[in-house]
């Protein structure tokens, strides 16, 4: 079939078209439709689902397993946490555990956990996308979580804030993110990074009981 | 093949696998780089690093824990552990303590509010206070280890190991206590 179309090209068009800058075209034309259809990437790339699991199932997170228990929407978290006039806090109770043996803390902790209901604020201003990382409080205690250590169990309050004029969600996705203990590309340390999605549990999301 | 031919060839490859399985055992040049310098002590022994001296004179445990950010309540133990240090010609500070237990696990301190340990100037010796949250199944036998800088892990540098002297029983005590264990203030605790 080559040779026919090079037989074909070279009988009608040879003498319009020079064979090399007929090459250059083809050669433009075939990286114009890679580019126009996403490129090589979505050639290799493989659609993933999710595991979707219930809340109360515990997740596979390596370096965390994960229990989501529930959600909740309220202005104030004990006694030491209270939203600012407009701002809705969404609350997801989660238990977890590190499962490796070092501690994850700074970013890496917080890139493990994200929702996706809207509006949410970042630094007290609109977030422009969902990739918000929640504030983390000990249940036991109220106590902002420091770094989760090896083997110690914690349950945890995940504190997103919201515009308050946005509806109230009647259900959140959680999103539970794994890590990857490697070496930075920048500066040659040790730590976590690369936060995979594992799994999304949905929740509904109820106004939080008072204590 | 000739006789000779095949034992050049077999000696050739002999000596291949030899030399492979000998630089597969010798150390690369990035962890004989990164390999701490450590300085080995137990409780009340001091510490001598390049920059500065350390020695912890106490460890406690349980499970709850107060300090200026207020109280801590673990659904595992809290270690306290109050130390002194001084720097030698410079401030010194235990900036990124870290508590390595039985099964080499490692542990960062538990909140950076609970600690109380800061700049300890040279030959004026700090008293202070560092706080892990740990779990206790693997606690007995764990150190504290100290680098002598920032977050390097000792990585090339002087890293304090210190034998806390944990025991079985100490931790089973600790699990057992309901009292609140109160962060050692930090002091200057007079010229070295």
């Amino acid at each position: 079939m080559v040779v026919r179309a090079w037989q074909l090209y070279t009988k009608h068009l040879g003498t319009i078209v020079p064979p090399r800058t007929a090459i250059v075209l083809l050669v433009a034309l075939v990286l114009l439709g890679i580019t126009t259809f996403g490129g090589w990437r979505s050639a290799t790339a493989t659609a993933t689902e999710l595991p979707t699991p219930s809340p109360g199932e515990s997740i596979d997170a390596a370096p965390l397993r994960v229990v989501a228990h529930k959600a909740f929407y309220a202005n104030e978290l004990g006694t030491s946490v209270r939203a600012q006039p407009g701002v809705r806090l969404v609350i997801v109770k989660v238990s977890v555990t590190n499962i490796s043996t070092r501690f994850v803390g700074g970013y890496a902790k917080e890139s493990m956990f994200r929702i996706d209901a809207p509006n949410l604020l970042k630094y007290g201003q609109p977030a422009r996308d969902a990739n918000v990382a929640p504030v983390a409080y000990r249940v036991l205690d109220g106590q902002p979580a420091g770094a989760y250590q090896p083997g110690v169990p914690a349950d945890l309050a995940l504190v997103w804030e919201q515009q308050a004029s946005a509806a109230i969600p009647t259900q959140v996705s959680l999103t539970v993110a794994g890590l990857t203990w490697r070496r930075s590309s920048l500066d040659g340390s040790y730590d976590w990074f690369d936060p995979t999605a594992s799994a999304v549990v949905t929740l509904p999301v109820v106004p939080l009981p008072k204590a | 093949m000739a006789p000779t031919r095949l034992m050049t060839a077999s000696l050739i490859v002999s000596a291949l696998a030899i030399g492979s399985a000998i630089t597969a055992h010798l150390p690369s040049s990035d962890t004989v780089s990164e390999a701490p310098f450590e300085r080995h002590a137990a409780l009340n022994e001091q510490v001598t690093m390049r920059n500065g001296q350390l020695v912890v004179t106490q460890v406690e445990g349980a499970r709850s824990i107060a300090g200026d950010s207020g109280s801590f309540t673990s659904q595992a133990l809290f270690v306290l552990i109050t130390l002194r240090h001084a720097g030698s010609t410079q401030p010194h500070s235990v900036l990124t303590p870290y508590l390595l237990d039985a099964d080499g696990r490692r542990f960062s301190t538990a909140s950076t509010a609970l600690g109380t340990c800061t700049l300890a100037q040279p030959n004026l010796p700090q008293e202070c206070g560092v706080v892990f949250e740990v779990a206790p199944d693997t606690l007995a036998g764990a150190t504290l280890q100290v680098p002598a800088e920032g977050f390097t892990e000792g990585a090339g540098d002087d890293l304090a190991v210190i034998d806390l002297g944990i025991t079985s029983d100490h931790v089973s005590g600790w699990q057992q206590r309901t009292d609140t264990l109160k962060v050692t203030p930090a002091s200057i605790v007079g010229e070295k």
